[in-house]
Formats: C-alpha cells, sequence, structure tokens
C-alpha cells in the first residue's frame, strides 16, 4: 500500500473531510499499513482494544457470537473505520472482525488516535459525529425492539 | 579499625613513611650541591685565572673545567628531579593505598552490621563516607611524617642560625610563635566542627538525592519532583550556610597568621635598626638575620598549613570511623570464617517477642523438624514475615531465643547460615551483572585465591591486595561452590541450571530474550550449524508459500520491499553486533563497497526525497507536536533534523552540504524500508540502479569474512538470533502473523536441538540494574533457583509460591523434588497449604500457634507443646 493510495482513501472519507491534504498525508504516515488474507482475524471479541482500523481495500465482517457459533451483523468496506469507540474509551472489543476478503488496512494505535485528536481537533469533531449517529442509531434500534416486543 | 587517625597511619605505613622521609633528607646535601655549583661555575670557571684546575686527580683547562662543572650541574638536576619523582610516586602511592585499605576496612564494616543497624544506615550516606569524605585524605596520608619532618627541620636550621647572629633578634624572630600556637588552634576547633557539621549535611545530601532517585516512580505518579527538589535545595542551602561560616574562620585564621608574620620584620626593623645605631649589632648582621627570617616564612607557612590540615583530616578520620564502629557489629569471626561447622536439627523460637514493628509477633514456642513442610498464614500486619525472617536469621527477637539444634542463629557464622538456608523474598536481591550470575550467586563462596594463579595480572593484584589489607581473592574468578550444589564441576552445575531454568518457567522468557540478541561475531561460527538446522525445521513447518507470505526471502537481484536499503544494497549485513546505519557508514568495507558500487549519489537523491517528506510532515503540524513522537519508522530528532537540512539548504544541490550533512542525508535512505515507511521514493528506476549496486558491492565484498551475505550459510552477527533462523524480512503489513511465525520457531528450535544453547545465551544477557531487564516474576523465579541451586537444609519462601493456584502448588512440588530432606517454611496467601504437613497460624494480635496435618508422631509432639505453652 502505497502512501498516496491510503490519502486517496482517506480523503474520500467523512471523517476527514475538513482535513487538507498536506494533513492527511500525516495520518497515513502514522498509521501502520496491515494485509490480512480473506477469513484472517483481526481481533477477537473480549481483547484489548489497542488499535483503530481504516480499510484502505477490502471488506470485512463484523461478528457477533450467537448460540454456538457466530454472525456477521454488519459488513464494512473502503473507507470505513472501525474499533475507534476501544480505543478512544478504553473498553475491550465489542465485537469480532474477520477479513471477508483480502483486505488493505491502516492500522492507528492508541497513542496515535490520541496524538492525532489533540493535533487536529476538526478529526475530533468528526468522531464525536460519528459515534453519536451511531448512538442514534443503536437507541432507535432498541427502542424498536422493544415495541416489537411489547407488541408480541 | 584504628579510631585515631594517627596509629592508622603509623599502623599501615610506617616503612612508606620512613622511606620518604629518607629520600626527603637525602635530597637536601643534594639540593644544597645544585645551588653551590652555579656559584663555582660564575667565580670560578667563567671569572677564574691561573689554570688548570683539579678535579678528583684530573687537571682542567678552563674550557673543560666549565663543561665539567656543567655537566656536573646537569647531573645534579636530572638527580634531584629523578628524587623528585620517585618521591611524588611515593607520596601519591602511600595515599592511594592508604585510601584504598579505608575504604576497603570501611566496606568490611558495614558487611559486619547486624541487620537491626541498617535501619538506621542509609545507602547514599555509606557512599558519601566511603567515597567522598575520605578522598582528600589520599593527599595527605603520605605526608604526614615527612612534611613536618622536612619543613620543621628547615625551620629548626633558620631559627638557630638567627640565634647565633643575635639572641635578642632570635628571640624577635619567634616571639610571635607563642602567640599563635595559642590562638590558632582555638579558631581552629571551631573549624572543626563546621567541618563535620558540613559532612554531615552532606551525608543526608546523597542520602536525599539516592532516595529521590530510587523513588523516581513514586515522584512520577505523586507529582512530588518540586516537593524532592525543595529537600535538596533545603541541604544545599544549609551547606552554603556551613560553608559561608568555615569561610569567616579559616580565612580569619589566614588573615591573623599573615599579620603576626608581618609584625615580626617590624620588630626587626625597629629594634634592630635600633641596635646597629647604637653600635650593639653589626649591620651585616641585621642584613643576614633579615635575610634568614625571609627564608623562615617559607616552612612556618607550610607547617602552619600542616597543622591546619592535619586537624582537620583527624577530625574527618575520625568522623568517618565513628560511623562505622560500635558495639553492634558481629565479629569478624562470624562473618568471614570459613572454618564451617554445620548447622543442623530442629529449628525452634523460644519465648519469642519480636519487639516495634513486627505486629506484635509472640511465639511461646514453635519447634519445627527437619524435613517438615511449614504452611505460615495470617500475620499480614507484619508479624507473619517478622517469623519468617527470624527463622531466616535476618531479624533478631527483641527477646527469646531462635536455635538450629540448640545453637542460636544470631551466634551462627555467616558461611554456616549461607550452606544451612536460603530465603526468597517477595523482592529479592539482584546484581548487575548476567542473570546466570543472578542464578548461581548463592554458590559464590570458595574464594579463588589469586595465590594460586601467576599470570602476571594476578600477582599485581595481589601484591596490591596484600599491601592494603584486602581479600586475597580474584574478583572475577571462579567464586561457585560445586560441591554445595551438587554438581561435580562447570557441566554439571550447568545442566542443572539448565532443567532447574525450564521447570521454574524461566526458560522461554530467556529463550524470547535470546533470540532478540545478535551474538558476537568471535562465537559466530559455532552457531552456525544449529542455526542451519532450526531454519530447516521452520521451513519444513511451513507450506511452500505459507513462510513466504509472513517473511519475503532475500533473493539476489530481487528488491526486497522490507528489507532496509541498505541491506538491499549490500545484500548482507557486516558482521557487527549492531543495526545503527550510521556506524556501519564509517565501517571502512561498508565506505568502500558503496563508494565503488556507486551508490552513493543513489542514496543522496532518495535521502533527500525522504527528507522532504519530514519537512512537510514537520510543516504540517503544531511546533513540537506529540504527532512526531508517534511515527513508526523514524525518531522524532531525525525528522526534525531533516526537516532542518531541508530549509537550510532549499533550492540549493545536495552536493552543497558538509561531509556530516550529507551523511545524515545517506542514513536516511540507508534506513529506508518500503513496506514499513510507504514514502514514495523509490521507482522502478532507482530500483534497478540499487538492485546494479548491489551486483558490483556483491562482487567487491565477496570472500571476507567480516560481511555475511544474505545467500550464505553462515551465521550473520548483525542479525539478531530470530532473524539468522528466518533468513527473510519479516513482512511488516502481516504483524498479525508474527505470532504464528514465532510459535512455529519456537517449535523448530526445539526438534533442532538449540533451546539449550538459546537458554545459555539468554542466561548470559545481563538481568540490568537491580533485575530491571527481568519482570518482577521472573526476579522472584531467579530466587527460588538461586535458593535451589544450593541445596539449602531449610528453605524459607516468602511472597513467592504461597497461593493455592496450580502454578504455585507446581513450583512447591518442584522444591519438595529438588530438597527431598529438606525443611520448607512459606508463607501461604490463601491460607490453603494441603501439601504441607505443619501448619502455623498467626493470629491479629501477633500470637503464633501450630497444628499438625497429618498423622505424623514427631509432628504431634511438636504440636502438644505448643498447645501446652498456649494453655499456659
Amino acid at each position: 500500500m502505497s502512501l498516496n493510495h491510503a490519502v486517496q482513501v482517506l480523503q474520500e472519507m467523512p471523517l476527514f473531510r475538513n482535513i487538507d491534504l498536506k494533513r492527511l498525508r500525516v495520518v497515513a504516515m502514522m498509521g501502520e499499513s496491515r494485509t490480512y488474507r480473506a477469513a484472517e482475524r483481526l481481533f477477537e471479541k473480549g481483547d484489548e482494544g489497542d488499535a483503530a482500523f481504516i480499510i484502505i481495500d477490502g471488506e470485512v465482517d463484523v461478528l457477533v457470537p450467537v448460540d454456538g457459533g457466530e454472525q456477521s451483523v454488519a459488513v464494512l468496506g473502503k473507507g470505513e473505520i472501525f474499533g475507534e469507540l476501544a480505543v478512544i474509551c478504553d473498553q475491550a472489543r465489542s465485537t469480532a472482525i474477520a477479513a471477508r476478503t483480502d483486505l488493505e488496512a491502516l492500522r492507528l494505535d492508541r497513542s496515535t488516535v490520541l496524538n492525532l485528536m489533540r493535533e487536529f481537533p476538526d478529526i475530533s469533531l468528526e468522531l464525536v459525529r460519528i459515534l453519536g449517529n451511531r448512538l442514534e442509531r443503536t437507541t432507535r434500534e432498541l427502542s424498536q425492539a422493544r415495541s416489537s416486543l411489547a407488541v408480541r | 579499625m584504628d579510631s585515631r587517625f594517627f596509629s592508622f597511619v603509623w599502623r599501615h605505613s610506617k616503612r612508606e613513611q620512613i622511606f620518604i622521609l629518607v629520600l626527603t633528607v637525602l635530597s637536601f646535601p643534594l639540593v644544597y650541591v645544585s645551588l653551590e655549583i652555579p656559584k663555582i661555575i660564575v667565580n670560578d670557571a667563567i671569572s677564574g685565572r691561573d689554570f688548570p684546575r683539579e678535579i678528583l686527580g684530573i687537571e682542567l683547562q678552563q674550557i673543560p673545567y666549565l663543561l665539567t662543572l656543567c655537566g656536573a650541574f646537569l647531573g645534579m638536576v636530572v638527580m634531584i628531579n629523578g628524587i623528585k619523582w620517585l618521591l611524588n610516586i611515593s607520596v601519591g602511592m602511600t595515599g592511594e593505598r592508604m585510601l584504598r585499605r579505608l575504604r576497603y576496612q570501611i566496606f568490611e564494616q558495614v558487611m559486619r552490621f547486624r541487620i537491626l543497624r541498617f535501619r538506621t544506615t542509609k545507602p547514599g550516606e555509606v557512599i558519601q563516607s566511603m567515597l567522598g569524605e575520605i578522598e582528600p585524605l589520599g593527599g595527605f596520608f603520605g605526608e604526614v611524617i615527612a612534611t613536618p619532618a622536612f619543613q620543621g627541620g628547615l625551620l629548626c636550621v633558620y631559627v638557630v642560625f638567627i640565634f647565633v647572629q643575635d639572641l635578642w633578634l632570635g628571640l624577635a624572630a619567634v616571639s610571635l610563635y607563642p602567640a599563635q600556637a595559642y590562638l590558632i588552634p582555638m579558631l581552629q576547633a571551631k573549624v572543626v566542627r563546621l567541618n563535620k557539621a558540613r559532612a554531615r549535611n552532606t551525608r543526608v545530601l546523597a542520602d536525599t538525592i539516592s532516595e529521590s532517585i530510587s523513588n523516581i516512580a513514586d515522584i512520577h505518579t505523586n507529582d512530588t519532583a518540586r516537593w524532592h527538589m525543595a529537600q535538596i535545595s533545603g541541604r544545599l542551602h544549609q551547606n552554603t550556610l556551613i560553608r559561608m561560616d568555615l569561610f569567616k574562620r579559616k580565612f580569619t585564621i589566614k588573615f591573623l597568621n599573615n599579620f603576626l608574620n608581618q609584625l615580626t620584620p617590624f620588630f626587626f626593623y625597629s629594634a634592630g635598626g635600633y641596635l646597629v645605631i647604637t653600635g650593639d649589632l653589626d649591620f651585616g648582621s641585621l642584613v643576614a638575620v633579615l635575610a634568614a627570617y625571609k627564608d623562615l616564612a617559607g616552612p612556618w607557612k607550610e607547617l602552619l598549613n600542616y597543622i591546619q590540615r592535619w586537624n582537620d583530616f583527624n577530625s574527618r578520620y575520625e568522623f568517618v570511623v565513628e560511623s562505622f564502629t560500635g558495639d553492634d557489629l558481629y565479629g569478624a569471626q562470624r562473618v568471614f570464617s570459613t572454618d564451617i561447622e554445620p548447622l543442623q536439627g530442629d529449628l525452634e523460637l523460644s519465648g519469642v517477642e519480636g519487639g516495634p514493628g513486627t505486629g506484635g509477633l509472640t511465639v511461646s514456642r514453635l519447634l519445627i523438624r527437619p524435613g517438615q513442610t511449614v504452611a505460615v498464614s495470617g500475620g499480614e500486619n507484619g508479624a507473619r514475615e517478622a517469623l519468617l525472617r527470624m527463622a531466616g536469621g535476618l531479624l533478631e527477637p527483641a527477646v527469646g531465643r531462635v536455635t538450629v539444634g540448640g545453637q542460636m542463629l544470631n551466634d551462627a557464622t555467616m558461611p554456616q547460615i549461607g550452606a544451612m538456608l536460603a530465603y526468597v523474598g517477595a523482592e529479592p536481591g539482584m546484581i548487575s551483572r548476567s542473570i546466570r550470575d543472578n542464578l548461581v550467586y548463592g554458590l559464590l563462596r570458595c574464594a579463588p585465591d589469586l595465590a594460586e594463579q601467576s599470570t602476571a595480572e594476578a600477582v599485581v593484584l595481589l601484591r596490591e591486595a596484600r599491601w592494603t589489607g584486602n581479600i586475597t581473592a580474584d574478583p572475577e574468578g571462579d567464586w561457585i561452590d560445586y560441591a554445595a550444589s551438587g554438581a561435580g564441576g562447570p557441566e554439571g552445575l550447568d545442566s542443572r541450571l539448565l532443567g532447574l531454568v525450564d521447570q521454574a518457567g524461566l526458560a522461554d522468557d530467556l529463550v524470547a530474550g535470546a533470540l532478540d540478541s545478535r551474538i558476537d561475531p568471535r562465537d559466530a561460527e559455532r552457531w552456525t550449524g544449529p542455526i542451519l538446522a532450526a531454519r530447516a525445521e521452520l521451513a519444513a513447518g511451513f507450506g511452500a508459500d505459507e513462510l513466504e507470505d509472513i517473511a519475503e526471502p532475500w533473493v539476489p537481484g530481487r528488491f526486497n520491499t522490507n528489507g532496509s536499503l541498505f541491506a538491499n544494497v549490500l545484500f548482507g549485513l557486516p558482521a557487527q553486533l549492531t543495526d545503527d546505519f550510521r556506524a556501519f557508514m564509517r565501517l571502512p568495507l561498508v565506505a568502500d563497497a558503496l563508494d565503488s558500487c556507486g551508490a552513493r549519489a543513489e542514496l543522496e537523491a532518495i535521502g533527500r526525497d525522504i527528507a522532504q517528506e519530514f519537512a512537510n510532515l514537520v510543516e504540517a503540524v503544531e511546533e513540537n507536536s506529540s504527532v512526531l513522537d508517534s511515527f513508526p519508522a523514524y525518531p522524532k530528532a531525525d525528522i526534525l533534523a531533516a526537516a532542518d537540512l531541508i530549509q537550510k539548504y532549499h533550492g540549493q544541490p545536495t552536493e552543497a552540504m558538509g561531509p556530516e550533512e550529507r551523511e545524515t542525508v545517506q542514513a536516511l535512505a540507508l534506513a529506508f524500508v518500503q513496506t514499513r515507511d510507504r514514502l514514495e521514493v523509490i521507482d522502478d528506476a532507482r530500483i534497478s540502479r540499487l538492485m546494479a549496486c548491489q551486483a558490483s558491492a556483491r562482487k567487491s565484498l565477496a570472500g571476507r569474512d567480516d560481511f555475511v551475505f544474505f545467500d550464505q550459510d553462515r551465521f550473520s552477527p548483525g542479525r539478531t538470533v530470530a532473524e539468522n533462523i528466518i533468513n527473510a524480512k519479516r513482512r511488516f503489513d502481516r504483524k498479525s502473523a508474527w505470532k504464528l511465525l514465532a510459535e512455529r520457531m519456537e517449535a523448530a528450535i526445539r526438534i533442532a536441538g538449540l533451546r539449550d544453547d538459546l537458554i545459555r545465551l539468554g542466561l548470559s544477557a545481563p538481568a540490568g540494574n537491580g533485575g530491571s531487564n527481568l519482570s518482577a516474576t521472573a526476579r522472584r523465579r531467579t530466587a527460588l533457583v538461586r535458593a535451589l541451586l544450593k541445596r539449602p537444609k531449610l528453605l524459607i519462601l516468602d511472597g513467592i509460591a504461597g497461593s493455592s493456584d496450580p502454578g504455585d502448588i507446581a513450583l512447591r512440588a518442584l522444591v519438595r523434588k529438588e530438597l527431598p530432606d529438606a525443611t520448607i517454611i512459606f508463607a501461604t496467601t490463601d491460607g490453603v497449604a494441603r501439601d504441607a504437613d505443619l501448619l502455623v497460624k498467626i493470629d491479629d494480635s501477633g500470637g503464633v500457634r501450630s497444628e499438625t496435618v497429618g498423622p505424623s508422631d514427631d509432628h504431634s509432639a511438636a504440636t502438644d507443646e505448643t498447645r501446652g505453652r498456649e494453655a499456659s
């Protein structure tokens, strides 16, 4: 993975929409590039949340355990970020992640994420927005689940 | 130790002192002659008439006479300076040897301190006393007798001369000596007191410093740096105050001395002048007396100076000696006698009261039979620790007796205790040597006598040790007591050590450390075979493409995207124990290879591009941004330096840079790893040029011993052991698979029979300051193996292997297996101890009761006695 390719991907991400090209290059340089083969697991539920990942190429499955096995609850693709919640909130991984295809990702470890947030406050704001959206979606899904339970 | 300075000096250096004195006296006539010869040269040889002159029966004309005298003068100068040289060396060496003796004696005293005394003796104070406080004495030892003898002698000669000229003038010359003799010591006494106060304050300062350094973790977590700085500042202020007082006194003395010395000429001019005028003294005599008095001032000043130093150093010596003597020292016999009568029998505590700081520990009677496994529970308030330390002879009870086979443990000699028992605490002491040295530490008891060695070095070592009353053992010799370890010799001990290290769970850490280490080029050859075997096993353990997916192989002519440009250009590494590219570049073989293959220009171009990237990076972030700390490949300092270079040489070619700056640019390129760093500084054209350089470098470096190519079947000291086994570059983007690689490597190492060698290599790694290279668990296990190696009859475990976890139970089983007949006492942390046959419980008030587990007549007898006491 070349730096330019990574920067191109970052450029298209909403997270970095207010960050100029020079700084995007910094973000790309600070990360480590990682390659995974299809079906390779990036981390398990309950692991320490030591890094966030941005998908440069390929897709991953977000896996949650269901009786005896596990189920993919979402597929993330190019330009999507995952694992940032565990890093920022210092939590264990809430789901497992496995490569769905051959995968190229940018790995940002905890101190890098925190340093970047401090250096570029716009990134922090965007992260708040992403997390807020996610919370809103989860709340909505929860209330839907509750009302469907009540109907039953 | 001698309590008085002079008796110490006289007892240990009288021969040297007399030698120095004789040498000093010998130099007198030579000095006299050397002053006389120039007079003869001027008056006789140059201005004289009626030659020839006769010297030793030979008649000489004027010129030969002059040259002979000049030759004699030159000879005199050489002789005098030769004697001075000898004198200076004698004075210096006498001082140095006496200092060595004194320092050694102080350390010996510290070794004899009872453990209790270390509650009040602080390491910083001991260091300050041993090194700082007595250091100035070194310059004084050699002149203790010579200076007063020499200067006093001169003074006497001058005084007698003046008295011979005139009684009254003589009296005038010495008239103020009594005043000085009375006043100076009085003022000096205060100076001595201040010097002591200063020494005391400096000791506290030294201790405050060492306390701050050892508490650095607490300083950081409590934000107390400023508080500690204020403490140091306070001590420094005290020092300044004392110094100020000291200066005032010292220079008052000097003022008085100078004044009184100048007062005497006043008498000469007034009284002497009067006598000359009245005709009672002839003018010539007055002039002679004045000249003699001028000479008198020198020695007198020296003598006064000597007296001041004498007082100062006497008090210094006594102050230091007072701190290291006292009634609470063990007799030297207890510490150093190697005449061992082994301790054996029951361990018994009777009528024991722990005293302050022991959680109220009281033991009416506790009897532990040889071979019992004893679990001690309760007493978390300090009573348990105190009990275990008493059983280990590390703490004396305030009241009562701790005996082994009827002998008081506190009266036992250190060799007796060392041979009989081992105590493993939660924070065992570690020495900053290799891990192996730390493991065999319990066996370092057979002093290798220097007298048995014949090397020149050993002979000098022995002679100096004897002269200075030091131990006559070789510090770097083989101290191991093989008999005590049960191993016949080094090989037996080695295999026992490897076995114990493995069973105690230390081996995996050691192997991991060894895999990350490099091997000295001198030892490299014998590693080639085993490493190649492990390499083959590793390859066999993987599928064909599987290994290549994790590590990129080195193929001649093919650019390795995970290797540094340095490794790519040379296709190998110098046989050096470093991975510092700058150091590599300065090696002549590397410099020549880079020059001859024409890589420099290419490297400078690439390095310049990298520096430009770094400059952009620095520009994009805030000044001193912490973002730069997160950059995975290059340290922040390198990034900033590169950015500075770009700014400095903006628009100028790289050739305009200085040689060091060009080296910096080249080093940036040499350290570059494409997959890791991902900067677009390398394209196909550059790669093909670099590969052309590689082809040329391969030719110029072929056949060298100090360079190893990646495709050579040789151990490469420039790579770590792990890299040698993998023989390919681990892919940076496949870090997720490195763990798998490590597991396979571990298996390959076992199959190839390399594991023991790697454990040995791990053992030779440094343990670090206080064992800092080891985890706390590893340190405890090291201490446990240390204890097992010496096969004690009594093993006390306090803070290790004390729980009912399977791991701890296994450790205790190991201990029992290794020491089948020993008494084992361990502190149980959770009160569960199914493997014990005697339980000792300490209640909250420090009371101790014991109960036997399992049917054993001996044990129940012990319990009954204990119970009997409790009832009463």
